[in-house]
């Protein structure tokens, strides 16, 4: 029964979550490209200014 | 680095006794028990992205435009959100670590910290707005305000006196189906479904055209589909669930059902709202549960009761759901313990952010003279201008097979994505050069 768990039992049930904790816990950082570099500093500088263009639209309604 | 050591603690016997109860039921062939299992997180966060603002955007959408273009446009904003969170159950069941923790392992501090930098800041307002939302519906029942943000935080803080995270689930999930109400009051109103089934197939018509207007609206109903915390809320809840890879064909038919579910309650609130379009009703005088108010002259008083509690069930919803998106990204940056099966003791970190956000958030609300409207109507916009970046992690992280293995996705799961981003991305440049060029028009 599901509530009767010995500690066996929990490994056994959970094995694939430990091991892939472990995998992911091992894991460095990814290298990223310089094309790949570009286009995430154009996806933040793209929220800046959306951000400032909220900002503005929000000055001028006020 | 060092190995982990498997711990026998209370979250992974909790998990463990629910991934027994999946394998007997998977045993045993019962599949709808298996479903009845394994559904949650993606219904929860469809129909927890059904939030206040999100509703009270679909309100606005019906009582400005009326049954057209934004009836079919609605329900491929979900179809776009149905693309994005799949791919977090994926991530979610191969890897067993949450978005913001995969972000940080894989790309670093620095865009790391960026990523969390926009999802606390969106997660923070639009908590504001659920509490607005929570507020304003019960304003409807002439319950004062700081009554209806105590009863917002009662609802935060269940996972504390729950301790599991099946029941908090199963809990919020009850809430949450309430959503489905704005189908109910759509049958209540005075509308024609021939023309909402005409609008479906020829997404006409679009009173004023393509102006400033019309894009904001349009930029509102994706920021009420799409949103960062969307994608750190079902990762942490699958990983916290513990779905198996296994599962992940499930896990897709939950957030399939979630994004069904969440169509129609939207749907269903423009519809109801579209008699105040046809009786040319302002509603730039609305906010919030006032739209109940105007909606009682064409739904009764009974439609418009249920509608107000729509609005504060969907705050109360959403309130919970994003301050747990937001527990679950500390825990994971802060490598503290972030699980709804610990108890308060155990994770204490993870519940002080569950909690004290929330609080605050329902706090500000309280503040007179504080501008609500504005928030609401921003907030979800915001959202919206700050996904791009949030699907581009995304789909670097669906493609690295050292996280994902097996489940990469596949070229044309990839066109999907990349189209959802583009997308995004183009409404959000379309917005801004209305902002700098008031007289744009497409």
């Amino acid at each position: 029964m599901a509530a009767e768990l010995d500690s066996l039992d929990v490994e056994q049930l959970l094995q694939e979550h430990y091991e892939a904790q472990e995998r992911i816990h091992r894991l460095g950082l990814r290298p990223l490209s310089p094309g790949l570099k570009a286009l995430m500093w154009t996806l933040r500088i793209y929220v800046i200014l959306m951000i400032v263009a909220v900002a503005v639209n929000v000055i001028h309604s006020v | 680095m060092a190995s982990r050591e498997p711990q026998i603690n209370r979250e992974n016997v909790s998990r463990a006794k629910d991934r027994l109860r999946v394998v007997e039921a998977r045993v045993g062939r019962r599949w709808g028990r298996l479903f009845w299992l394994l559904i949650g997180p993606g219904i929860l966060v469809m129909l927890g992205e059904n939030d206040a603002p999100s509703m009270l955007s679909y309100a606005a959408t019906g009582s400005q435009f009326g049954i057209g273009f934004f009836i079919p446009f609605v329900v491929f904003t979900f179809m776009l959100a149905f693309v994005a969170q799949e791919i977090t159950v994926r991530l979610g069941a191969a890897s067993k670590a949450g978005h913001a923790e995969l972000i940080y392992q894989r790309f670093g501090r620095f865009w790391g910290n960026f990523a969390m930098i926009d999802l606390l800041f969106t997660n923070f307002l639009t908590l504001v707005t659920e509490f607005v939302g929570i507020v304003a519906g019960a304003g409807f029942f002439h319950i004062p305000a700081p009554i209806a943000v105590l009863l917002g935080l009662l609802a935060v803080s269940s996972a504390v006196v729950l301790r599991r995270y099946w029941s908090w689930e199963r809990l919020i999930l009850a809430l949450a189906s309430f959503n489905l109400v704005f189908v109910v009051v759509a049958f209540l109103a005075p509308v024609s479904w021939g023309q909402v089934g005409h609008a479906m197939w020829s997404w006409t018509p679009l009173p004023g055209g393509w102006n400033s207007n019309t894009i904001i609206m349009i930029l509102a109903d994706i920021g009420a589909t799409i949103t960062p915390w969307m994608l750190f809320f079902q990762q942490g809840a699958v990983t916290d669930k513990g779905l198996a890879q296994k599962d992940i064909r499930w896990g897709r038919i939950d957030t399939a059902f979630g994004a069904t579910l969440a169509t129609m309650a939207a749907v269903g609130c423009i519809v109801v709202t579209a008699p105040l379009y046809i009786h040319h009703m302002n509603a730039g005088q609305f906010g919030a549960a006032q739209f109940a108010q105007a909606l009682v002259p064409y739904i009764g008083h009974i439609g418009g009761a249920l509608f107000a509690l729509g609005i504060f069930d969907a705050g109360l919803v959403a309130a919970v759901a994003i301050s747990t998106s937001s527990a679950y990204a500390f825990g994971e940056v802060a490598h503290q313990a972030h699980s709804l099966n610990r108890s308060v003791v155990e994770a204490k970190g993870f519940y002080a952010v569950l909690i004290g956000v929330a609080a605050v958030a329902g706090a500000i609300v309280l503040i007179p003279g504080f501008p609500l409207e504005m928030v609401v109507i921003v907030v979800n916009v915001i959202a919206v201008l700050t996904m791009p970046p949030a699907i581009g992690f995304l789909l670097l992280l669906a493609n690295d097979r050292e996280v994902v293995g097996p489940h990469k996705s596949t070229w044309w799961l990839n066109v999907f994505g990349i189209g959802v981003g583009v997308f995004i991305s183009l409404a959000g440049i379309v917005y801004a050069l209305t902002v700098v060029f008031p007289h744009f028009t497409l």
